[in-house]
Parts: C-alpha cells; structure tokens; sequence
C-alpha cells in the first residue's frame, strides 16, 4: 500500500464522472439539464478543496515536490559555478580520503574472516616457559604449540567442533617445466572442515590426510593461485606438482576469497601437516617432538559455549597435558615443572583470524582515520561557510517566498535539496578518487610486508560506507546554514535589505566559528604531518652501520629443491666464486639470514669468562655468514680478522662479534681469542673461538636498536639451506640483476631466484608504513591548510564587501590606509590565532598518542610545533592581506553613491 | 426530496462517515454518487452527506486497504471508480458497529436517564 497511488487527473475524472451521475438522476426527477447540473455542483461542494485535499494525502506530492527542489537547487547552483565547483572538490576530497582509508581499515581491522560463523572462532594462546626451540611471528611464542601438544588438546577437550592448527612456509613448486616460489601452508587434516570451506573443485583435505610423517603426499590450491597460475584449468585436479621435491597430488582448489585465517597471508598451496619434514628440510625438528613449539592453534567452539566456559573447562585438560608433556621430555627439574605445568591456556577471540599484521597496523591506520576524518570535519567546515554565505545573499528571496506564506519547514527542506545535491556530486566525486586511491595504495605496498591478499577496489561496505557518510555529511554542513538562512524577519529584511553600515548578526558569526574551528584541525593536522615527516626522515637518514649503496641482495632456497646441507654448501661456495668473476662485481658474500626482513635468528650464548646471573637471559642474535661480507657491507671491522675460505666445515669453530655483544660480554677484556657456546645451562662448554670484532649495525629496520650479534662461518652451519647473496657492484641494478639471475641458472637451471632487491630499496620497502603515513598526513595537511585558507579569505573579503560603505565613510573622514589594513587584518588574525591556540593545544595531548609511531623525535617537539605555527601564520597572514589590500583600495567617493 | 437544504439534517459527526460507507458497500460495489445517495436513502433523508466530503474518506480508506477501487460503467453507461469492500476491511466494519452500538447505547441511556427521579 505504501506506492498505492493516484494520479491527479484520475481524481479529477472521478470528481467529473460523479457531478454527472448526480446530474442524471436529478434529470430523471424533472430537472432541466441546466438546473440538474448546477444542483450536482451544488451537492458536491467544493471541488478544489477536495482536490487539494487529495494531493496532500498523496504521496506524489512528496516526488513533486523533491522533483521540484531538486530542478530549482541544480538551476541555483549552476547560476553560481565557482561555488559550486569549490564544494564539490572540497567534498570529494574529504570523502574520497576517508573511503580510501576506510577501505585498508576495513580490510584489515574491522572485518572478519570469510567463513561461517566466524565469532565461534578462537585462537589459543599459551604464555609461560618452554624450554625449547621455539618459532613465533608475534606474541613471543605464546601462541606456538609442538604438534603432539596439538594434537592431545584435540582429542581429549570436549568444547570445540574442530581444533586446527597452521603453519606458513616459503615452498619450490615445480611443474611446466619451471621452478617458482609459492606461499605454501601447513594444515591439519581437519583444517577445512572446522573453517567450514568449500571446495571449488574436487576435494579439500580431510582427517584422512593427515595419518603420519611423509604419508599424505596431497596438496589443495587455493582459488587465487589456481586460477593466477594454472589459468583456472579445472584438469589440474589429479595432476602432480613437485613442491620442495616431493610430487604431491593436487586434489582440490578451495572456495575463491578464502585466504587462511590471517589478514594480510595469501597461501597458494595447503599441505597436510604431516609432510612437515619434507616441506621444511632444514627445520631439523621431527613432527613428534615436544620441545619444538612451531605451530599457531585455532578452533571452533561447539554453538552455544561460551570463551570463559570453555576456557575452565581446558584448565584442567591443559595441566593433565603439560604434565605428561615435562615428564616425557624430562628436560626440567622438578621447579622448572611445575613452573611449565601452570603455565594457563587462553582462548583469543578469532572472528578476524590470528592478528598478525593488525598488531603493526592497528595504530598507523586508526591515525590515518582520525587525519582523514579531520579533513572531512574541515571540509564540512568549509562548504557550511560558504554555504551561510549563500544564504546571506539569498535573505531577500527567503524573506519574499516566507511572506508569501511559505513554511519555514518547506524552505529548510529546500535549502537541504541544494546540499544534497552537492553532497551528492562531491560523494560521487569523492567514491571515484578512492577508487584510485585504493588501487595506487595497495600497488604500493612492497612485497614481504606480511599484506598479501588486499583487495584494490570498493566493495559494497565500502561503497555503503561511502553513501553513509555523504549523507551524515550533507547534514551537518547543510542544516546550521539552513536553520540560519531561514531565521528571518520579514519586515527588517525587505526593509533594510543591503544598505546596513555594518555587518550584524549571527551569519558572520557562524562563519568566525567555522573558521576558529578549521584554523584549529589544521594545526592539528599540520602538527601531525610535521611529527609524522621528521620521523620518516629520521628513519631515512638513520644510520645503519652499512653502507647499503650499490649492493643487490638476492635469496635462493636450495634445500627447498631437496639438495643436503653439504651439496647446498658446495653450491654457496661455487655460486660465490661464479659471481665474483662476472664483469662490474666488486665483491660478493653470503648470508643464511636476509637483513633488513622479517627474519631472524636468535640463541642464548656462554661467553667465556662471564659470571652468568641466575635465569639471565644471554639471548643474542646471530647469522652464518661467507667470507668478504664485512666489506661487502661496508661494516668496518675494529679488531682481529674476518672469516676466509680456510674457515671450513672441518676446521676449529670461529665467530665474529659486533662491539655491542663485546661491550656486554667481555667489558674489560680483550674478546680476540677467547671462547663462546651456542645454548646456556651448566653442560656446555665454550667451544667458538672469537677472531674479530665488528662495528654496530642495524639488522632488522632503521628503527630497530642495535643488539648484541654474532656472526659465523656458513660452512660451519650443519642445516644449511637459505642462502641469501649480497653483491656490490658499480653497473645499473636492472641488467647486474639480469646478469646474476643467468649466473645462478647455470649453476642450477632449476632454483628459483627470490627477492632480487637492492639493499637500498629493501631497507625503503621497511619503511612502508612510516612513508605512508608521513606522505598522507603531509598531503591532507597541505589540503587542510589551503581549505582554511580558503574559508578566511572568503569570510574576510565577504566582510570588506558587507563594509565597503563603512570604509568609505572612514575614508571619508580621513582614516588613513594602514588604518584599513589594521582594521581587516585584526580581524583575521584575531581568528587566526584563536584557532591556532586551540589547534596546538589539542595537538599536544593527541601527540602523545601517536608518541610510539614517532622516531627519533619527541611527540612535543618545540621545532616541530614552533614550524606549524609559523607555517599557519604565514597561510593565514595571506589569505588576510589580499581582503584587506582590496579594502584599502576602495574608493570613498564610489562606496557612499553605492546602493 | 428535491431540494434538500429544506429538511434540518443532521450533521455527520467526525469519523461516522467511514463506518458508513463501509457499511453501504456491504451489499456490493458501488461508485461515489452512489454511496452517498445510499447513506442518504437508507436513513431516510436524515443525514446530510456532502458530496465533497465522500471522496477524501475514500481515499483514507482506499490507502488503508479497507476498500479497493477498479474503474468500471455504470448502469446508465457512464464511466465512474468503483468501490469494493476488502476482507480487512470487512473485519474493521464488524469491530467499528459493535464500537457505535456500544457508544450509541450509551449516550441513550445517559440522555433518557429520568433527570426528576430522587
């Protein structure tokens, strides 16, 4: 019933159709034609009222009358271009921004995971001792389980319809005759079907595959992968891909958008986590060990149990476990058990995965938000100022229509129609440069940065939040001018319209409030991009240790091809001399560990000498290193020598120490010489010999501390496997990366080439997040800033118009120029400096919200702070001058005739 | 009959008008003309029924769904809307006679109530 309607002329005809029937019957009863007819009227009553009554109960009249506002507000703003175009740009570039953010935000923070029920989704976490080896991406190990571990808290607790576990691991697939690098994904059996995933094509894995070490030789794609790779052909069901060596059967390709269940992961191959062994050659652990912690652990709860529920009931599950756990691996004493015994389970919440990247990301994007927020507040800001504008000169048309009986209501209504309209324009707008702005950011984002798997384009909740905000826009920069524009009285208005002396009322005051308010966000804003790109260049210029100019670095995996450690060292050493003889090498070496990635190695050590602390932690980090890397990488070495080529596998063992592992251990003493010992704990004996000591350099990023580290010879290192290569050279990076790329086919015509990168654009792929913070907040300042001034030169030169005759007359009477210019200018500053006080005030306490995101520079900075108020002066002394100039050239004689 | 301003006809009171035309169209479509002369007839020419007022309560109820309307011909062959009583709007009659049999009841017995009496 609710588009149950009429047309006008339908009712007109029913009106028609009964004058008539009435007419007839009063002929039928004698009257003549004439009179029958005017009786019928007669009876009738009156016809317009009850038409008039008819439109207003229709809902037609709702359509006509936004048809009609809708044409008369499109006529108005197409009489005033200039206007029109300023807030629609405006807007778009609020909006645009805000979707843009949104949309990284949304995908990485505030959506969960594709698959059903994702709220009964729990992640375990486990903090206490381990004692043992453990591998961890965040969260320090707690949320690392050993596979028996696993597997006994899936049989014996009752609370979840699956518990499952995960593992993501860098795998060789060869096939089609070329051998290529692929994020592969350990998985128990049960993976799926606790997910609850569909498969696309064939089957995914079940219990079934998951029976014993090296038994389960199968393999499920994911969509993304099958379809980028294998060109979505369904006959790769069946067919065998060689991964790490080991033919696997591909039996299935899993449903399209599942990802796994970490934002920012995009596995392509899922592998049954009883292939452990072959899949990670040189990890060393076998699947059954219980000493090492490897693996994260998610479940499902059963409907209906809650997390707190089912945490209680694991309590006593878990300490049974651990238990059984300490004593089959006997490795603690009876302290050390009950310590690791106690150790409690926590169930995470897991509706958005396992939050890996959200832990780096969740601050740089809330602060992204927050910016673009600002400037849409701004831009609202802006658009009402011109806006009340509009309405200052629009007085006498609202005071006429009100005369004429208009309702205020109707008026308003209208007033809204026009905002919409260009609340509209600007969404529209603002939707296509995010669009853009979407695509360009996730292109940008350098591999390696754990943001795989972002999609580049608006889906319908970003599109949903897109309209939402157009709409929330237009009403809070549409209502205040409109509520003002409306509040008029009639008489004074169409009385005195245009020759008052001075300007008055509550319309310049709006727009003085609008203006404090954006002068405030941006400094606000200023004071953030300021803060955010003196970190970016502190970072830039931070000093490294390394000299990284004209070094590319370049990872193989050898073992991943199934080569044993000695035929992966017999390729390092033969790689290394093949390299070194190419034209344009100055020098080439080897490391096991990539710097400046998110890998590394770590160990406690027994230093010669060292009176060891009770439980202290000698935790150092460490590489196995090729002869020529200290010059290679521009690390100076300060005493004794590097390793050489006599340094081998069977000769005595030797490290290299950085000054700061030196300077904690062997303060005092002269390290060349003495001893340390891989591990801690009374049975071991310092057996690595210390040849030299190196400079401090950084290892992680520019914003890591330097650490204690330990370098030593790869040909001493039992599991090799990863080989990272790094050559300085002084030709082009581009052909030197074709160069080296053929060198290593001819080597090895089957090992994929990883991360061909110079250590300068790999040390720049790091700083992602600070560039992109630094590079937004820079360029939404630089847009805050030129709105605000904008808005004060638009108020400014609208109060000279509103005062010309009060200028004149001043003229008149003898004021000088200066006076003028006095006069205008104050009046800005006045703004200006309220706004700026405001702004920086709030900017202080929000800094130190943002205090952990900085580097190098405290979150008060005075330099900082004292260039964004010089900066917002300088903006807001202009867009003072030209107004005020403008005043000083009015003429008196003009300005009084005028009117 | 004829001339009608004569007669001293009883105005409607707010709302009956609904009822009635409800109740008129019990017994069948009907157009407008012939709703009103109905209501006129059927009370022995005691109500007076401005034609002009008829048509916005068929509107009200038509939009309520109590009443659904086709065009169509009438018996001297001219083209007028015709109204029809909808299943809800059957129901609401029964519920709104009852609410005016109750009502009216009670207003008699309050206006015959012996005023001398004690």
């Amino acid at each position: 019933m609710l588009w149950h309607t009429r047309k006008q002329s339908d009712f007109d005809a029913e009106i028609e159709a009964h004058i008539a029937l009435e007419a007839d019957r009063l002929k039928e009863e004698g009257f003549s034609e004439q009179e029958a007819r005017a009786a019928a009227r007669r009876a009738f009553g009156n016809v317009t009222q009850a038409q008039e009554q008819f439109y207003e109960s229709n809902h037609w009249r709702w359509w006509d009358e936004l048809r009609q506002d809708s044409r008369y507000g499109l006529r108005q703003l197409l009489r005033s271009p200039a206007f029109t175009v300023v807030a629609i740009v405006t807007l778009a570039l609020g909006i645009g921004a805000n979707t843009a953010i949104f949309s990284l935000t949304d995908q990485i923070l505030l959506r969960t995971l594709p698959v059903p029920e994702p709220q009964q989704l729990v992640v375990l976490r486990s903090p206490g001792p381990q004692g043992g080896h453990c591998w961890s991406d965040i969260d320090n190990c707690a949320q690392s389980f050993s596979y028996p571990m696993y597997k006994a808290l899936r049989e014996k607790s009752s609370v979840f319809s699956g518990l499952l576990t995960y593992r993501a691991i860098g795998v060789n697939v060869s096939g089609h005759g070329a051998t290529q690098t692929a994020q592969g994904v350990l998985v128990s059996g049960n993976y799926f079907q606790t997910l609850e995933i569909q498969p696309t094509l064939g089957r995914l894995l079940t219990a079934n595959d998951e029976t014993a070490s090296g038994a389960n030789t199968v393999a499920v794609l994911s969509y993304g992968y099958w379809s980028r790779q294998f060109g979505a052909d369904p006959s790769i069901v069946n067919q065998s891909l060689v991964v790490n060596g080991v033919p696997l059967t591909v039996v299935g390709v899993a449903h399209k958008g599942f990802n796994g269940i970490q934002i920012g992961d995009a596995p392509d191959i899922f592998i049954p986590v009883t292939m452990k062994l072959q899949m990670m050659p040189t990890e060393g652990h076998p699947l059954e060990a219980r000493d090492d912690f490897w693996l994260p652990v998610a479940g499902r709860l059963k409907p209906g149990i809650i997390r707190v529920e089912a945490q209680a009931s694991l309590r006593s599950i878990y300490a049974a476990l651990l238990e059984e756990d300490g004593k089959i691996r006997g490795a603690f004493s009876p302290e050390g058990l009950k310590r690791y015994r106690s150790k409690p389970l926590l169930l995470i919440g897991g509706a958005h995965g396992r939050l890996v990247l959200q832990q780096d990301a969740k601050e740089p994007l809330l602060v992204l938000m927050s910016m673009v927020g600002l400037v849409l507040l701004i831009a609202c800001a802006n658009v009402a100022g011109l806006l009340v504008v509009r309405g200052e000169a629009r007085q006498r048309e609202v005071a006429v229509r009100l005369a004429m009986g208009a309702r205020r209501a109707r008026l308003i209504r209208q007033l809204l129609t026009e905002s919409l309209l260009i609340g509209i324009a600007g969404g529209a707008a603002g939707i296509a440069l995010a669009s853009w702005g979407i695509r360009a950011m996730v292109h940008a984002i350098p591999p390696g940065q754990g943001m795989l798997g972002l999609a580049s384009s608006l889906d319908y909740r970003v599109l949903g939040f897109a309209i939402a905000l157009t709409l929330a826009t237009t009403l809070i920069f549409g209502l205040a001018p409109a509520l003002r524009a409306t509040d008029v009285d009639v008489h004074s208005d169409l009385k005195e319209q245009g020759s008052r002396v001075s300007e008055s009322r509550s319309g310049v005051g709006l727009r003085k409030a609008l203006i404090v308010a954006q002068v405030s966000l941006t400094a606000v804003l200023l004071a953030g991009a300021g803060l955010f790109a003196r970190t970016l260049e502190n970072l830039e210029h931070a000093d490294l240790g390394v000299n990284a100019d004209h070094v590319l670095q370049f990872s193989v995996s050898p073992d991943l091809n199934g080569n044993t450690p000695a035929q992966t060292l017999q390729f390092a050493d033969s790689a290394r001399r093949e390299i070194a003889g190419l034209p344009g090498v100055g020098s080439v070496s080897i490391s096991t560990i990539r710097m400046f990635s998110d890998d590394d190695m770590g160990f406690n050590i027994t230093p010669q000498g060292y009176p060891m602390a009770h439980d202290e932690d000698t935790n150092v980090r460490a590489t196995y290193i090729g002869p020529s890397y200290f010059p290679t990488l521009g690390i100076p070495i300060l005493a004794g020598r590097e390793f050489t080529e006599a340094d081998g596998a069977t000769s005595h063992k030797v490290c290299v120490i950085n000054e700061k592992l030196a300077q904690r251990f062997f303060a005092g003493r002269n390290p060349i010489g003495l001893h340390i010992a891989q591990g801690a704990g009374t049975n071991v004996h310092p057996d690595i010999e210390i040849v030299g000591i190196v400079a401090n350099s950084k290892w992680d990023n520019p914003r890591s501390d330097v650490v204690p580290f330990l370098y030593m010879p790869y040909s001493q290192e039992p599991r090799l496997g990863a080989l990272t290569f790094y050559v300085r050279s002084d030709r082009e990076p581009e052909p030197m990366a074709a160069t080296l790329r053929s060198a290593i086919k001819r080597l090895d015509p089957n090992l994929p080439v990883n991360s061909m990168r110079a250590i300068a654009a790999q040390i720049s792929d790091s700083l992602f997040d600070a560039r992109l913070v630094a590079g937004l907040s820079v360029s939404l300042a630089l847009v805050a800033a030129l709105m605000a001034a904008l808005g004060l030169y638009g108020v400014l030169s609208y109060i000279v118009v509103r005062r010309t005759r009060e200028i004149g007359v001043r003229m008149a009477l003898g004021g000088q120029r200066s006076d003028i210019l006095r006069l205008v200018i104050g009046q800005g500053l006045w703004l200006t400096v309220l706004g700026g006080v405001i702004g920086t005030f709030v900017a202080l306490i929000a800094s130190q919200w943002v205090a952990r995101l900085l580097y190098g520079i405290t979150a008060r900075d005075p330099a900082t702070f004292l260039t964004v108020s010089v900066l917002l002066a300088m903006v807001s002394g202009l867009a003072c001058y030209l107004p005020a100039r403008r005043a000083t050239k009015v003429d008196p004689i003009v300005s009084l005739r005028y009117e | 009959m004829s001339t009608q301003g004569e007669k001293d006809r009883l105005e409607l009171l707010q709302g009956t008008l609904d009822v009635l035309i409800l109740r008129t169209l019990i017994f069948g479509p009907h157009h407008g003309q012939g709703i009103a002369r109905a209501i006129q007839q059927t009370s022995d020419d005691e109500l007076l029924v401005e034609h002009g007022a008829l048509y916005p309560a068929l509107q009200r109820l038509e939009s309520r769904g109590w009443i659904s309307a086709e065009w169509g011909t009438s018996s001297n062959n001219r083209k007028a809307r015709f109204y029809r009583l909808t299943k809800t709007g059957r129901t609401q009659l029964v519920k709104e006679t009852a609410k005016w049999k109750r009502l009216s009841a009670a207003i008699g017995r309050i206006l015959e109530f012996p005023a001398a009496e004690g």
